[in-house]
């Protein structure tokens, strides 16, 4: 395995101190990989993800991004870390331009990349060049998508942590996302997801960590538990994936 | 018809403009209504005055005045210095009270906090300045004809002049950078644009600055064109209310216009109903669209 660029540690996290949701999740993240969160309703997976961006307090364990912990580090600091974060809902700024959500995001980096920056995202999703003027509250919800992917990736970060990227798409469009997603780890950006589409999020991984309860319950070789009989119950009752092997 | 009213209307609604200016990002960025906004008017006013007195006792013999204005070039660097320590009070004021409650408090405890700040504030200013009035200047100007049956005098005109070209400044501001375009973005979602690299505990110090600053400016303006007096800013603040929810909260264009708005309306209820009615001309105004159009002129339901 190579070198690990998230690491999570013992993590304990929810709303009220006291009450944690996600208790003693352990798992790191190596460089250049893409790894789903999956889960039934209710495991923790999006409180898990809230936490290590820090939008939820972490009652215990601690977070290490490459050599830095960030266990207590701000929010706001996390961009410029090398952390990209798109939530599942409200991911786009609706009242501004598509690109003042790419300046947004652009403005942390230095002056002289910011331009180059967002040419790049025009490039990768040309969708939202042809739509640069126009209010993100007008686009459909994949081109939404799309742009919330692009803000998070213009200050180039090591990882892109992602809630749910598939909620409320169309199969093509879930399909279209998440080729998207394959071409970002094949430039060396490291993914994690959290899906309620394990089938989908089953194929573009390459490992996987199953939430039941708050806790860990497999993890693993996406392939492999895609064809485990265990994890097909637990999920939703699904059959074997097709194909998976 | 007489157009004097709109020229009056349009002075006294630049004021309104510019503290409401203030009123509507603090609304649309902390989330709650400041009823202290109004006193950040009356020091802003009285912040100028001292200063005046400061850099006059420092230079050798009186200052002539600027051209036909009423005031001379001291006003300039007392103006500018007021609209900053006016953005450090309520700097001041949201590091003592408003950021403690913030997160622990809910929005009625921020507006009652509000309310006791503003009463806090304005008997400071009795206490220091005492209740009386007092002047920037005491020379008299005569209004000159512009066209069309208005007079105006050529302070209204410089003030009419600095006030556009701050609300163009600030419009450019919110639009073009980096800050403005932070404080659009956490006024409509906080956690996405802290997700983004934006450090609203900086943006949250901008808009006080701003919101300070512009409201130092709306009361230089109030204490030249009528006077300066503790309740200066109380006064106002009916009015501050009503043009940021008719121009829709959160919307700098929004408070301009709302602003102009009410200050043409009072000056027209003056000319029809009489000046004992001018305050109810507000009043109206904000019932009217409360209940019309509640998202106000430029607001956008969320």
């Amino acid at each position: 395995m190579s070198e690990t660029l998230l690491a999570v540690d013992n993590l304990a996290a929810g709303y009220e101190p006291g009450i944690p949701i996600v208790r003693g999740v352990t798992f790191g993240v190596a460089r250049a990989e893409i790894v789903a969160v999956l889960g039934p309703n209710g495991a923790g997976k999006s409180t898990l993800i809230r936490a290590i961006v820090g939008l939820l307090p972490k009652f215990s364990g601690s977070v290490r991004l490459l050599d830095r912990d960030i266990t207590s580090a701000e929010t706001h600091d996390l961009a410029r870390d090398g952390l990209g974060y798109v939530p599942q809902t409200d991911n786009v700024f609706t009242l501004m331009s598509v690109a003042d959500n790419l300046r947004i995001a652009a403005d942390i980096l230095p002056k002289n990349q910011r331009l180059a920056r967002m040419d790049a995202m025009y490039r990768m999703f040309p969708d939202l060049e042809r739509l640069r003027r126009l209010h993100a509250g007008r686009l459909s919800g994949g081109q939404r998508q799309m742009l919330a992917i692009a803000r998070a990736l213009i200050p180039m970060p090591h990882i892109l942590l992602l809630d749910e990227a598939s909620a409320g798409l169309s199969p093509k469009l879930v399909g279209e996302v998440f080729s998207k997603l394959s071409r970002i780890r094949d430039e060396g950006v490291t993914v994690l997801i959290v899906e309620q589409n394990t089938r989908a999020a089953l194929k573009l991984a390459d490992r996987a960590i199953i939430l039941s309860e708050g806790g860990i319950v497999h993890k693993g070789d996406s392939k492999e538990l895609a064809n485990d009989p265990a994890i097909a119950r637990l999920l939703l009752g699904l059959a074997p994936a097709e194909g998976a092997a | 018809m007489n157009l004097q009213f709109l020229a009056d209307g349009l002075l006294m609604g630049a004021m309104i403009s510019l503290g409401a200016i203030g009123v509507t990002l603090t609304y649309a960025i902390l989330r709650f209504a400041n009823f202290a906004h109004g006193e950040f008017v009356a020091w802003g006013a009285y912040f100028t005055l001292f200063l005046l007195s400061v850099i006059g006792s420092l230079l050798a013999g009186p200052v002539p005045a600027l051209g036909p204005l009423s005031f001379s070039w001291v006003m300039l660097p007392a103006a500018a210095l007021a609209a900053l320590l006016t953005g450090a009070l309520a700097l001041g004021l949201d590091a003592c009270l408003f950021s403690r409650l913030r997160n622990r408090g809910s929005f009625i405890v921020m507006v009652i906090a509000s309310f006791g700040a503003s009463l806090a504030l304005r008997s400071m200013l009795e206490f220091l300045f005492t209740s009386q009035p007092a002047y920037f200047s005491h020379a008299i100007q005569m209004a000159v004809p512009i066209g069309f049956g208005i007079r105006v005098t050529p302070d209204h005109l410089f003030l009419l002049t600095m006030t556009l070209l701050v609300f163009i400044a600030v419009d450019r501001f919110m639009a073009l950078s980096a800050s403005g375009r932070a404080m659009r973005a956490v006024s409509e979602n906080p956690s996405l644009a802290e997700i983004s690299g934006i450090d609203v505990a900086r943006i949250v110090r901008v808009t006080w600055m701003l919101g300070g600053a512009l409201a130092c400016a709306a009361g230089i303006m109030l204490g030249l064109t009528v006077q300066v007096r503790p309740f200066m800013g109380f006064d106002l603040l009916l009015p501050l209310f009503a043009a940021t929810i008719l121009g829709g909260i959160g919307s700098v264009r929004g408070a301009v216009v709302g602003g102009l708005i009410i200050g043409v309306s009072e000056s027209f209820a003056v000319k029809v109903v009489g000046a004992d009615y001018r305050a109810a001309v507000a009043f109206l105004i904000l019932i009217a669209v409360l209940l019309l159009r509640p998202t106000g002129l430029f607001g956008v339901r969320q």
